[in-house]
């Protein structure tokens, strides 16, 4: 039997000085195969205009759509609204700046966070453009590959307790772009410099383990098993400091 | 443009990845040592004797005064340690009540819990290993008394639950940053872990049960 879904959706434009935050009510019939997506679309076209979200791919490649979904961080158009009660609440992503309704600025988060985890390859190799690419054995370019999936849609920041109270914080994103580096054999830089990065409680000592991040990852990457890798990493590494040999 | 983008990063030391250190290292002690004293003091389900003879054995060997100095530092360096991971601050601490009735995750209320119950211990441990090193060796008729007169017995059936529920939480916190949890092993260990909290918890309001029935004579 088809249901009649009610929506209520955050609204505020922090641009206009006369915009109080608000929730607005839709109601709108479902439809086969409905996502998030597709809804959010149908009530801007049919019933409010003026109504704002990011979307680009539709097929949870671009991380545009994010949004809190009843209480969770995730990607609209991976959300069917079968799997939704018959009210749904659409909240913007916390941390993130809002720039209206649903839609966050993640880009320049994201941008600060590859600069303070100096997210390229750091080598003192001489660059020859006539030599060919070295070679990489297919077992670590697939785990390299595999922590390289982030779509940068903020899930696990907005998730994350300690990305929510201070906003200093690395947060998960910034985790695995490190743990990314490390694994490439490319990159010359020893766990002592990883440790300038995220050793501290900005960074991987000021991860609380509550692993949200985890459960809301619409791409799966391991966040978990990176996190405590990385800890353990860093913990290491600020052990062997106190030792006359150990660096 | 005002952005709320990533702050930049103080300079580095080596203070953080050694508090990090020595908040799981002193909270493991803990842990260990409330399990072991729990079990040392449930001898008493067997009678009276059985834990005054015990505690005999431990006087003996100055266990109760030099380890309950210890454990007294220990619980100092801790409560320090931990604390400044609590967000005290009101609008944090509103920030971390709304993340997490907005969310809807298990762990996250978990963390709340172990806050929460953080406040408990803190207070009640200090007393408690104040009355309890002011009035050594443990002896079965003592904790009896403590227990049947002056409300204690109220006090231990809220603190009882607030210690098995802020140690189970934080061991398993402490496996799921160090990596000790993964992806692969997380239900089976987190089955574990209630499994514990509930036998810790049977335990221990057994225990008190049974010194709440001690005759006093």
């Amino acid at each position: 039997m088809q249901r009649s879904l009610t929506f209520n959706i955050f609204r505020h434009n922090p641009q206009d000085p006369a915009s109080v935050p608000h929730m607005d009510t839709y109601r709108l019939d479902e439809t086969d195969s409905m996502t998030l997506f597709i809804a959010l679309h149908r009530l801007r076209e049919e019933q409010d205009p003026s109504l704002k979200f990011d979307f680009c791919c539709r097929a949870g490649v671009c991380g545009s759509c994010a949004m809190v979904i009843n209480g969770r961080p995730g990607l609209a158009c991976h959300t069917k609204t079968r799997d939704l009660p018959d009210t749904i609440t659409l909240l913007p992503l916390p941390v993130f700046r809002l720039v209206g309704d649903l839609a966050v600025d993640t880009g320049t988060w994201f941008r600060a966070m590859y600069q303070r985890t100096e997210s390229w390859i750091h080598t003192r190799a001489e660059f020859d453009p006539a030599a060919q690419e070295a070679r990489m054995e297919n077992e670590v370019a697939n785990a390299i590959y595999e922590l390289d999936r982030c779509i940068e849609c903020g899930c696990c920041v907005a998730a994350c307790g300690t990305a929510n109270l201070r906003p200093d914080f690395l947060a998960p994103a910034g985790f695995i772009r490190v743990a990314r580096f490390a694994a490439d054999p490319r990159d010359q830089r020893t766990d002592a410099d990883f440790y300038e990065i995220i050793g501290s409680d900005e960074g991987i000592f000021g991860c609380m383990g509550l692993l949200a991040c985890e459960d809301v990852c619409p791409k799966h990457l391991p966040l978990q098993n990176q996190l405590g890798y990385l800890r353990r990493k860093m913990g290491l590494t600020v052990l062997k400091k106190l030792l006359p040999f150990g660096g | 443009m005002e952005t709320d983008c990533i702050a930049p990063a103080r300079p580095r030391s080596r203070a953080d990845g050694w508090l990090d250190w020595v908040q799981m290292a002193t909270g493991a002690a803990l842990a260990l040592f409330a399990c072991m004293h729990m079990i040392f003091l449930s001898s008493v389900l067997f009678g009276a004797g059985a834990l005054n003879g015990l505690s005999a054995v431990m006087d003996a060997l100055h266990l109760e005064t030099v380890g309950g100095v210890l454990i007294a530092i220990v619980f100092c360096v801790h409560a320090t340690v931990a604390a400044r991971k609590i967000p005290f601050k009101a609008a944090q601490a509103a920030t971390a009540w709304r993340h997490a009735r907005l969310l809807h995750h298990p762990e996250t209320w978990a963390w709340v819990a172990q806050v929460g119950t953080a406040f408990i211990l803190a207070v009640f441990i200090t007393i408690h290993i104040w009355t309890g090193l002011t009035d050594l060796p443990v002896q079965a008729l003592k904790s009896a008394v403590r227990v049947q007169h002056g409300g204690w017995f109220w006090v231990f059936l809220l603190v009882l639950p607030a210690l098995a529920l802020h140690l189970v939480i934080g061991a398993w916190r402490a496996g799921a940053k160090w990596g000790l949890i993964t992806r692969e092993n997380r239900a089976d260990i987190t089955r574990k872990g209630l499994y514990l909290l509930g036998g810790f918890l049977c335990l221990s309001l057994l225990t008190l049960l049974r010194f709440r029935l001690l005759p006093l004579e």
